[in-house]
């Protein structure tokens, strides 16, 4: 059965729209990737509305490939500038740039797309093997369930949200209480309108992530906070770029090893391609004959850090198309683009939508060839995009941002929303609240309404259903475990150390 | 503006809007209806008022600063500000002539001068975005006369 629906995914997926797709879209991934201050979040939200005018296949596709090309695209500007592209990236400067400060910064490239070429089908793979499993056994849920697995994610915000969970918990309910503007999703009521024939819809969750995620990278662009100088030391691209058949061997068990890590954390919600590289990094040096060369620029630290963030990619696809939950903000974008073609993610996406789901899991290692052919023949091509003055760059964003909102609804009110929101989003983001967090709130908002309603029908409003499903109850107890474990993180974090490191690097407003 | 006036005006704006909510959810019929906003907005108003009380309690100083380093405000609100005019000018000029001076404005605004490049490189994006959505991708864009008849003339040249 899984080989039948993997052979149609395939045909479909090769089809030349989808082809065309995954290239454009990898290709677009990686040149926001390599531009510091921009993240993978912003370039999918940004894409959003492309993906609603072309199809829900090529769309996923396109997403997939922009996801996994922005990730790798943020190690050629972590290898050559010494500045991660994208938040995943960091480690990868600690020995990448060194390499370029020795003159071998071709081999450094070279082995960072294999790594990340690695990572990404070895994630991709368990994707395509583990889902259908996972989507089986959820196929058990009733709307209790997913009540209390709603609920489940929504504490994820708490874990969105570093020291501060209280501004997790504000932002993502806050989006949550947006979404119930206009009419309600099981009575057709009309709420929160104000008379007003533009929020009869609701507010569009698709002009309010543009405007988040988009506009704050373009105002944070051009209020100055990347400077011109940054991003145009751009050290040449030179030294030999093969790696011998030796470094290959040499490597494999690292790249397995941090591929792993960078599957499980991308499986765990509210943990991103951020955190695997650090992980798959210490252990690299942990299993390492010479630890101490770590960092001194050697190809097991880019082996190490590039096979884990890219190797999470597929990893966090995983909880969301099975179950539906959106662990990072980028996941919740894709929930944005099932739902705009009316597919909701999870169990029954994989019985009822078997087309879409596999075309997308071909789709995805096609983009990682994609990714692997353009690293290897075209890098030099991408680091004339660090030449860009941020000036344009900005402008465009702006640009790129209100067309997409507008495409969607025709509307005017859109792009005031798309405006406005990301507006606030800037100050929002300058004050640490996790613009992640809104977006899941969005997103989570009406499923959690619709399936809790549903419940209580069920049980003639009694809330005790809650607690008497087994399913339910253990989620539930999960989302409280969640809880507490967030806010004690939370707590040692202010309290027990002296100085609390922001979370990006890159100063990145959004992720 | 200090970081904790900053805090202390979002927690304001977040316990006003929460508490708007809350009240315009008296006013829908419905109890099924109500619920759930009526939850949320409860929970974002205590949550609120729990992180007003925080911003009023002296600083430790224990948390790093955030990357405000550098920004620069006139910068931000001139391009939030353009944006905002861009709306407007998109709705009465259509999508054509409106995009091409929002970004000649933007980013002579921004501090790149050189109209040789900032010209054509203006009219090439707003053309090029043009034909993508309206020809590859059928979708609408704010139009004008200009823009109607650019369109016509597309449609009428892939059609031959």
């Amino acid at each position: 059965m899984l080989l039948e629906h993997l052979a149609t995914g395939l045909q479909t997926a090769l089809l030349p729209g989808n082809l065309l797709a995954a290239l454009l879209g990898t290709v677009g991934g990686i040149v926001v990737g390599v531009l510091p201050g921009l993240s993978a979040t912003m370039a999918v939200a940004l894409l959003l509305p492309v993906t609603y005018l072309t199809g829900p296949i090529a769309g996923l596709i396109m997403l997939s490939g922009i996801y996994c090309g922005a990730i790798y695209g943020g190690s050629i500007s972590a290898v050559l500038l010494g500045t991660p592209g994208t938040g995943a990236s960091v480690v990868t400067t600690w020995d990448g740039h060194p390499m370029t400060k020795r003159g071998e910064s071709k081999l450094a490239l070279a082995t960072v797309t294999w790594a990340s070429f690695t990572g990404g089908v070895l994630g991709g793979l368990v994707l395509i093997f583990l889902s259908p499993f996972l989507a089986e056994f959820a196929l058990l849920f009733g709307p209790a369930d997913y009540t209390a697995l709603v609920v489940f994610s929504m504490t994820l915000m708490v874990s969105m949200s570093g020291d501060q969970p209280v501004k997790g918990v504000i932002i993502g309910l806050f989006g949550a209480l947006i979404s119930t503007v206009g009419l309600d999703p099981v009575y057709g009521v009309v709420r929160f309108t104000l008379g007003s024939d533009d929020l009869l819809g609701g507010i569009s969750f698709i002009a309010v992530l543009i405007g988040v995620f988009s506009i704050p990278q373009a105002l944070y662009l051009a209020s100055g906070a990347l400077k011109e100088r940054d991003v145009t030391a751009v050290a040449p691209v030179h030294g030999s770029g093969r790696l011998s058949l030796r470094q290959f061997r040499g490597q494999a068990l690292n790249a397995l090893r941090s591929s792993a890590i960078g599957i499980w954390i991308g499986i765990l919600p509210g943990i991103g391609p951020e955190t695997s590289p650090f992980i798959s990094y210490e252990e690299a040096k942990r299993y390492s004959r010479h630890p101490h060369r770590f960092g001194t620029g050697i190809i097991d630290g880019l082996v190490a850090s590039e096979a884990a963030n890219n190797a999470t990619v597929g990893g966090s696809l995983i909880p969301l198309l099975t179950l539906g939950i959106p662990g990072s903000a980028v996941a919740a974008v894709y929930v944005g683009a099932l739902t705009i073609h009316g597919l909701q993610p999870g169990p029954m996406l994989f019985a009822q939508r078997a087309d879409v789901v596999y075309s997308l899991f071909v789709g995805f290692l096609i983009c990682n060839f994609v990714m692997l052919f353009m690293g290897l023949v075209a890098v030099v091509l991408f680091t004339k995009v660090l030449g860009m003055p941020k000036a344009i760059v900005a402008i465009l964003i702006i640009v790129f941002s209100m067309v997409g909102s507008y495409a969607v609804r025709n509307s005017i009110f859109d792009l005031w929303v798309t405006v406005l929101s990301g507006g606030i989003g800037y100050v929002l983001a300058q004050h640490r609240f996790p613009l992640g967090a809104l977006a899941l709130g969005m997103i989570l908002g009406p499923i959690l309404e619709e399936n809790m309603l549903r419940a209580l029908a069920l049980s003639h409003d009694s809330w005790l259903i809650f607690v008497q499903q087994p399913i339910a109850l253990v989620f539930l107890v999960l989302a409280v475990g969640s809880l507490v474990w967030s806010i004690r993180r939370a707590y040692l974090r202010t309290n027990l150390r002296p100085y609390t490191a922001p979370t990006s690097e890159t100063g990145d407003p959004s992720d | 503006m200090s970081r904790q006036i900053g805090d202390l005006l979002i927690s304001l704006a977040f316990i006003a809007v929460s508490a708007a909510f809350l009240a315009l959810s008296f006013g829908i019929g419905d109890r099924n209806a109500s619920l759930f906003p009526r939850m949320l907005a409860w929970t974002v108003l205590v949550f609120s008022v729990w992180y007003l009380v925080g911003t009023l309690r002296p600083r430790t100083h224990r948390h790093a600063p955030a990357a405000e380093e550098g920004v620069d405000l006139v910068h931000f609100l001139a391009v939030l500000g353009l944006a905002l005019v861009y709306i407007p000018a998109m709705n009465f000029a259509g999508y054509l002539a409106a995009t091409a001076v929002f970004i000649v404005a933007g980013v002579y605004l921004l501090g790149y001068r050189r109209l040789a490049v900032l010209l054509p490189m203006s009219l090439l994006v707003t053309l090029l975005v043009f034909i993508v959505f309206k020809t590859l991708m059928y979708a609408s864009l704010p139009s004008s006369a200009l823009d109607n008849w650019l369109t016509e003339l597309m449609y009428r040249t892939v059609l031959s």
